[in-house]
């Protein structure tokens, strides 16, 4: 990305370097870093290309490629430090919506340079008249660090908390395993059974043990689990932990049409017993002939002594088409069924007409009359 | 027609069977079936996997080739469903192939490939008969071969008798069958009509045929422009009724909010 762009005063240096970063100040035009030491070297500095005196700490690390877009970012940064009114501070949308525009106007006068001045004094005035308000919102910290600062605190919060598990789990385990054993050497002291198996014994039911207990706390964690994340995006009781906080910064869960989003996902239950369906069972295919039967796949392929060599008047099929799966018997089943099929159909008849009987028939008479009532039924 | 390479028999046969069908069911007056003719030709190549461009294939046709062009695929769809879309045409090819492989395993005194071009003229003059509308390719089939044999003054009754069929019933169904299609096949006369009776019914044709089928008459003309127009009119119309039902759920709307 950056092999496009070069340093405007060093040029060559960018490519050597991708690692080197572009600075960017408020005229919008980039620096690499080493120009930029360089430039205040001297004391003052002033962009290279438009001449407008800088200082040093007006170099920003340029984010996005295109400079306009930077210094875009920059202006509307500036100007919204100045510009926070929210939504509830009006009495209705309309003036909202008409604070929203005249401050989008400034932004973007500001960044394409028409009426610099005149925008200008249009901020002061506001600075001044809004000014208890605009030191105010100084104060407050912005929406998006406090959202940040909640998830931060409820990952703690679930941290400490399995850490706690952890702990007790540990405890719980050692206990158990020293009661085991005093178990063990109890056994083995009073009671009379041979030694190997008391000790058999004893692990297989430690090991059951300790299986149920794995179980038992992987839920456990699961529902804490479960529990952190839904508290996160409702409004949840300070009983988790810290008590006498302040009421935790709640984080939007409906849009003001009351369609909600967020929250974690909840499936429904797997619906049980979908009632008795009969089991599927295989019954092989049954190939209706009409007519003789024709050989099996098996009987042309591997002629036995008494089965003839059908395959051996077709044309054999090359190694290709073995290899590709084609072997000549199919073609040969396939003429030969087709030649067997239906060969004993007869055409249905709509009356009890007969077809016409040959000693009827006069040389040179159209056949078709006498059959206009034949029905068909195949092909 | 001549193809490089040559046209299958099969392509022949799906064709005369298309032909056949959709005269069964519209008349000739309705269509014309020399149009009729080269759109089964042109179906059954489609089908039986012996591709042809349209533009190759009307390259053979004598006289106007756009307005052929144009006559075919209009047609396509209409034969298409005049068939019943039943597409696939079992022509009694492949069951001669298999009673020529049957005859020489298990009837191998005769010589079947001497058969050939006597099952050949056989076929060709069953597609000109009913017969293909009638009865089973295979039945078809036995039938040509057995009509071969005794053109060659050979004696089949033995392998169809015994080797081939050993059902009684079965036996008796099949005898019939085999006996009509060779009757009827007997029958028919053959020779292709002279070309003085082919122009006669070609003149009666055009004075009877249904003139709003046949893309050169006025009246067919006229009525394509008509529902060109129609159309026009139709989303004309429906624009209108749109428009007035959206105005009045907007005076509607105003009434509501005003209360």
């Amino acid at each position: 990305m950056d092999d496009n762009l070069a340093c405007p005063r060093c040029k060559t240096t960018k490519y050597r370097n991708p690692s080197l970063k572009l600075m960017v100040n408020t005229c919008g035009h980039a620096l690499c870093d080493n120009c930029v030491e360089l430039l205040f070297v001297k004391g003052s500095g002033a962009c290279p290309e438009c001449n407008i005196p800088l200082r040093r700490s007006g170099f920003r690390i340029q984010l996005f490629e295109d400079p306009v877009v930077e210094k875009e970012v920059d202006i509307r940064r500036r100007v919204l430090r100045d510009f926070t009114k929210q939504e509830s501070d009006f009495p209705n949308l309309r003036e909202y919506n008409d604070y929203l525009e005249q401050l989008e106007t400034i932004i973007f006068n500001l960044v394409n340079n028409i009426d610099i001045i005149e925008t200008n004094k249009q901020i002061e005035q506001y600075k001044k008249e809004n000014k208890d308000q605009i030191t105010k919102s100084r104060a407050r910290k912005p929406t998006e660090i406090l959202l940040l600062e909640a998830i931060i605190e409820e990952e703690n919060r679930r941290s400490e908390f399995r850490q706690r598990e952890s702990l007790t789990s540990a405890k719980e385990e050692k206990l158990r395993k020293q009661k085991n054993h005093e178990a063990l050497i109890d056994d083995l002291m009073f009671l009379e059974s041979d030694a190997k198996s008391i000790v058999e014994s004893h692990k297989q039911a430690h090991q059951t043990e300790t299986a149920a207990a794995e179980t038992k706390s992987a839920t456990a964690y699961q529902s804490s689990h479960l529990v952190g994340n839904s508290n996160l995006t409702s409004n949840f009781p300070s009983s988790s932990g810290a008590s006498g906080a302040p009421a935790p910064f709640q984080q939007a869960t409906t849009f003001t049409s009351g369609i909600g989003f967020g929250g974690s996902a909840t499936f429904l239950p797997v619906p049980k017993g979908l009632g008795e369906v009969p089991l599927f069972v295989y019954k092989p295919l049954v190939l209706l002939i009409g007519g003789p039967d024709p050989p099996t796949l098996e009987e042309l392929k591997y002629p036995s002594s008494s089965s003839s060599t059908f395959l051996q008047h077709i044309r054999a099929a090359s190694e290709g088409e073995i290899a590709g799966g084609y072997h000549h018997s199919i073609a040969c089943r396939r003429a030969l069924q087709d030649a067997f099929m239906d060969i004993a159909m007869q055409p249905k008849l709509l009356k009890n007409r007969q077809l016409f009987k040959e000693t009827e028939l006069d040389e040179g008479e159209m056949v078709l009359g006498k059959e206009g009532d034949v029905e068909m039924d195949t092909s | 027609m001549k193809f490089q390479p040559p046209m299958s028999k099969a392509v022949i046969g799906t064709a005369f069977s298309y032909f056949k069908r959709f005269f069964l069911y519209n008349s000739v007056m309705d269509y014309h079936p020399k149009e009729i003719l080269v759109t089964c030709v042109y179906l059954a190549c489609k089908i039986e996997e012996f591709n042809v461009t349209i533009a190759q294939f009307v390259a053979n046709v004598r006289g106007d080739r756009v307005k052929a062009q144009e006559i075919i695929l209009n047609n396509e769809l209409l034969l298409m469903s005049a068939v019943k879309f039943h597409l696939t045409v079992h022509n009694p090819y492949r069951p001669v192939e298999g009673f020529l492989i049957d005859l020489k395993t298990r009837h191998p005194i005769l010589e079947a490939e001497n058969l050939r071009p006597y099952i050949d003229e056989f076929l060709d003059k069953v597609l000109m008969t009913d017969v293909p509308l009638m009865y089973a390719p295979a039945q078809i089939a036995l039938a040509s071969v057995l009509e071969a044999a005794r053109k060659c003054r050979e004696h089949l009754d033995v392998y169809v008798t015994s080797i081939l069929i050993t059902d009684e019933e079965m036996l008796q169904s099949v005898v019939d069958a085999i006996r009509t299609i060779r009757l009827m096949v007997r029958v028919k006369n053959y020779e292709p009509p002279s070309r003085d009776t082919v122009k006669a019914l070609e003149k009666k044709l055009e004075k009877c045929r249904n003139q709003e089928n046949n893309p050169d008459s006025s009246i067919y003309k006229t009525r394509m422009m008509e529902e060109l127009l129609e159309e026009d009119e139709r989303t004309q119309q429906d624009y209108s009724t749109t428009l007035a039902e959206q105005r009045m759920h907007f005076a509607r709307l105003i009434m509501e909010s005003k209360h």
